[in-house]
């Protein structure tokens, strides 16, 4: 006869490694769906689909899901599909577990990729960026796996040098009718960005994450601009701006697993409750 | 001068003494064997007679001094016997092993059952708690996610098993308690059933089981399993009460309305193993299983997830009772 309390723990730990490795193998894009959009601006000349979206396996056929939207920074080495590939850094490795570990619901995380010239300096990098027009190829493109798009729950985030230019990347996102809730992840920080991110409309969502221990910025003026905006706030939880102690060699880049882990489970809760009424 | 042997005095010539000592030897198991053959014969009779007695449910002492082995004729009538007061330990351990990257686990661990009484009809009231250790692969993230873990090795379940080996969890069913319940139909799994009728050696009854295990964070997973039973043997041990050797195989599956955080996961597969048990002590001195179950996973990220778990599982009783 079997353990059959330790053979129910194997099988779901075997269902979950299965479905989201903790690892993907290098320039592996399993169970990425790709699709184009906007590869004559974003890429270089031989290379296509720009877009590239991944549904986490918690997903049922007919879902309506919520979207996570995330812009990476430079791109100095062109990588095609960044935090899509089975690098170090892969969304599918960040946003996977914590769908199979119930603490997010079902949803659907979008990179657009960029690869091109412009995607070398923080002043060009998604320059003017279509939000809603990137949204609505996502729906597109996941509807061959049999969900779609929740309107009502898009997340947008940049990280890094994708929220350095008023008008671009992230900022592309202020004001925009397709996205409920702007997320700036370690991005760059003035009086100026501050203003503008604290300033959107009122029933956006904004949350300003960041680090100080790599990457000096003007940290003294952006808080106290983002929260002199943020004053005309009448909901606290929609002005955000948070600084996460994070260390390490790539203390920059670890905040984005960071940031994810501490706030998709606010942003996408699970669809039900937790069961377990441990004594 | 020649060396005098059996096989030197037919053929005449001197032997080697490897060869010497074959021979040897084989003469005197010829003539001995009418005399071994009777002692043999008398034994098993009287193994055979007292056999017949303790599977008519009378635990008789034996004053034999050997650990003979008699196989009953007749069907034996089969009864789980349990004592008020008793409290038995096993231990357990398993190694599971799945494709990378899930990789493979070792687990060890305790269930303490403790039988707090008996009632007229022979089910006994009995108050069970598990102690483990899981260690994974490198790959693996820790199991314990969800804190089911931890509750586990506080939690203590009350159950009614009864002549048969039917474990109810006391209450009925689920406790809304998901580490009571999981170390309740845990346990069920451990105990094999009897049939209510008699089986010869060598015959074989069916049972069928189902056990819905919460494992946190919305996960929740059924295992079912059809076992059938073979008879092997019966045993007399030291102490002198009949132990059964039991055959099992088993059929196993994961249904369909399993899921993990919403994903939903089925699957089959088959274990074979042999258990000996102790019924007049109550207890089962020792159970192994192997086999394996394939499972997949269909979601709307890719078609279908597929993976295999293959698992070794031991169980014995501790040598000296806590």
């Amino acid at each position: 006869m079997p353990w059959a309390l330790v053979l129910a723990m194997m099988m779901r730990q075997a269902a979950t490694r299965n479905a989201v490795p903790p690892r993907y193998p290098h320039f592996d894009t399993t169970s990425v769906v790709t699709f184009p959009f906007h590869d004559s601006e974003l890429l270089q000349r031989h290379q296509h689909d720009a877009g590239s979206a991944w549904v986490t396996p918690t997903a049922r056929v007919g879902d309506s899901l919520p979207l996570f939207i995330y812009l990476h920074g430079l791109n100095r080495f062109r990588h095609h599909r960044r935090w899509m590939h089975g690098s170090q850094y892969d969304m599918r490795t960040i946003v996977g577990p914590l769908a199979l570990d119930g603490r997010i619901g079902p949803m659907i995380v979008a990179v657009p990729q960029t690869t091109g010239d412009s995607a070398l300096r923080d002043s060009t990098i998604y320059a003017n960026f279509d939000v809603a027009g990137f949204v609505d190829a996502i729906d597109r493109a996941v509807r061959a796996r049999g969900v779609r798009v929740d309107r009502s729950r898009v997340i947008y985030s940049a990280h890094s040098a994708s929220g350095c230019a008023l008008g671009n990347g992230l900022f592309s996102g202020i004001g925009s009718s397709a996205v409920q809730t702007v997320l700036d992840i370690d991005c760059c920080m003035n009086a100026d960005f501050g203003r503008v991110l604290a300033s959107a409309p009122a029933n956006q969502r904004v949350i300003v994450v960041y680090q100080d221990a790599m990457w000096e910025r003007d940290y003294a003026e952006f808080t106290e601009s983002f929260r002199r905006s943020s004053a005309a706030s009448t909901d606290p939880s929609m002005r955000v701006l948070e600084r996460i102690e994070a260390h390490g060699a790539d203390a920059h880049n670890d905040m984005v697993a960071l940031t994810l882990r501490r706030w998709l489970p606010m942003l996408v809760p699970p669809r039900e409750a937790f069961r377990v009424n441990a004594p | 001068m020649h060396e005098l042997s059996f096989a030197g005095m037919i053929s005449g010539r001197p032997m080697r003494p490897a060869l010497r000592t074959v021979w040897i030897t084989l003469i005197v198991v010829v003539l001995s064997a009418p005399a071994l053959w009777a002692q043999h014969a008398q034994r098993a009779r009287h193994s055979r007679h007292v056999h017949h007695g303790l599977i008519a449910r009378a635990a008789v002492r034996s004053d034999a001094t050997t650990h003979a082995v008699a196989e009953v004729a007749h069907g034996v009538r089969m009864r789980w016997t349990h004592r008020a007061g008793a409290h038995v330990r096993y231990l357990l351990r398993s190694r599971q092993t799945a494709p990378d990257p899930t990789g493979s686990a070792h687990a060890r661990g305790t269930v303490d059952v403790l039988t707090n009484r008996v009632e007229p009809d022979g089910t006994a009231v009995q108050t069970v708690s598990m102690e483990h250790s899981m260690s994974t692969g490198a790959l693996a993230r820790p199991f314990d996610a969800s804190g089911l873990d931890r509750a586990l090795h506080t939690a203590r379940a009350r159950v009614r098993v009864d002549v048969l080996g039917h474990v109810v969890s006391e209450g009925g069913g689920r406790s809304g308690d998901a580490a009571r319940d999981a170390i309740a139909a845990n346990y069920a799994w451990l105990v094999p059933t009897f049939p209510d009728r008699e089986v010869p050696v060598g015959g074989t009854w069916t049972d069928r089981r189902s056990s819905r295990f919460e494992l946190g964070l919305g996960m929740h997973l059924t295992l079912q399993a059809e076992t059938t039973y073979t008879l092997r043997r019966v045993l007399r041990g030291a102490n002198g009460r009949s132990q059964l050797v039991v055959g099992t195989s088993q059929r196993l599956s994961v249904p369909q309305g399993s899921d993990v955080s919403g994903m939903p996961i089925q699957g089959t597969g088959h274990a074979d193993g042999q258990c000996i048990l102790d019924p007049a002590d109550g207890s089962v001195m020792y159970a192994a299983s192997r086999g394996s179950i394939d499972l997949e996973m269909p979601s709307a990220e890719v078609l279908t997830h597929r993976t295999s778990v293959r698992f070794d599982d031991e169980l014995r009783i501790a040598a000296g009772r806590p």
